[in-house]
């Protein structure tokens, strides 16, 4: 299953077009599930890359175009960068002398050197009239987190919520509100499944107590299941373990707030 | 990218945010020439608000260190995001520049 992505990058633009560049790596690699050093790695290289093209390969004038491709699949990403300047010979590049003393330092030939460092693979072509680069990139596979906050009506309207990775300064807001939207529509039994919050700060905190505060003042519950070691640790802190009812399971959690809510009828 | 300067009774302080490559690197050139052209030797470069910084970049710290190092000055780097340590390390530069903790250390070391 692989996915090819294009980007022509007009010369005229030269140097400004960068920063659209390195959006298009980041994107690829993001797409190909790298994870964040990678997509760090590979916006380097191609960055590098292009503008050692626009450098060197057409000397700054008249700038041609380049064409990137790039074949996106789950765990690997490959760049091919082709231009029509000046053939390029990477043998002809003198190596960086690490650690070179300041009088030493020529600036050429860094770029070039930190592709091959942050890319799996770097090889150079000329072929055609023109100058193709390939570079792969790969990293195990991320597990994609889903985009938004899942909510789900359950038996005995018992309202499910399931947040994702970090609930902090960012992300808490949008749980703060998925669960204010619901309280205004009278749903006071909420379940909130914690399996895939991998941190919470006191923004989220503040966001769940709150809610149950609401909750517990409208004769409803809100409890909370699947708490990972380290976000529970938190909540121990805080105390907030002798607020919340806290359930191993999604399972264990229904069955026990459809009972409380029957018997409190 | 962003570069504010600041000037301490040790050094000139320039703090850099956003992202610094081959296209606005001229900026960071410029604006640290302008001031070595004025007579300033101790420059503090602070890279903590920098989240993305190529060769185009790098280009120009080298460039400003060797003239302040001609005049006895130096430029130091403080609070380095592991990423550009990351970098400044595989470049090949990490021995060219004193590169401190924080501000208060690298404007202190002067």
């Amino acid at each position: 299953m692989q996915e090819i992505r294009q980007l022509t990058v007009l010369g005229r633009y030269g140097y400004d077009s960068i920063p659209t560049i390195t959006q298009f790596a980041a994107e690829a690699a993001k797409a190909a599930l790298l994870d964040q050093d990678a997509v760090f790695h590979c916006q380097m290289a191609v960055d590098e890359a292009c503008t050692n093209i626009i450098e060197h390969a057409y000397g700054e004038k008249n700038v041609g175009n380049i064409e990137i491709t790039c074949f996106v699949e789950p765990g690997s990403c490959t760049f091919q960068i082709i231009d029509h300047g000046k053939p390029f010979d990477p043998d002809k590049v003198p190596v960086p002398k690490i650690g070179a003393s300041l009088q030493d330092i020529r600036p050429g030939g860094i770029g070039l050197h930190l592709m091959r460092h942050l890319m799996d693979d770097v090889q150079f072509e000329f072929a055609q009239g023109g100058n193709k680069l390939t570079m792969k990139k790969s990293s195990a596979p991320q597990a994609t987190p889903p985009q938004s906050i899942q909510i789900q009506q359950m038996p005995q309207d018992i309202w499910l919520i399931q947040p994702y990775d970090r609930l902090d300064a960012t992300t808490a807001p949008e749980l703060e509100n998925t669960l204010i939207d619901l309280l205004q529509q009278g749903r006071f039994w909420i379940l909130v499944d914690m399996a895939q919050v991998s941190y919470i700060s006191s923004r989220g905190l503040k966001a769940l107590a709150s809610a149950w505060r609401q909750a517990d003042n409208n004769n409803g519950a809100l409890a909370l299941c699947n708490i990972n070691p380290q976000v529970l640790s938190v909540f121990e802190t805080v105390g907030f373990t002798q607020i919340f009812t806290i359930h191993p399971s999604q399972n264990a959690a229904l069955s026990a707030m459809s009972e409380q809510k029957i018997s409190k009828k | 990218m962003e570069i504010s300067v600041t000037e301490m009774n040790r050094a000139t302080l320039f703090t850099i945010s956003g992202r610094i490559d081959s296209s606005n690197a001229n900026q960071l050139g410029d604006a640290l020439n302008a001031r070595i052209d004025a007579g300033t030797l101790n420059i503090v470069v602070d890279l903590e608000k920098v989240d993305y910084l190529s060769s185009g970049g790098l280009r120009e710290l080298v460039g400003a260190l060797k003239r302040v190092k001609n005049d006895d000055g130096d430029l130091r780097l403080c609070s380095l995001p592991p990423r550009i340590q990351d970098v400044l390390e595989l470049a090949g530069l990490d021995a060219l520049f004193q590169v401190f903790e924080t501000q208060v250390l690298a404007v202190g070391s002067f």
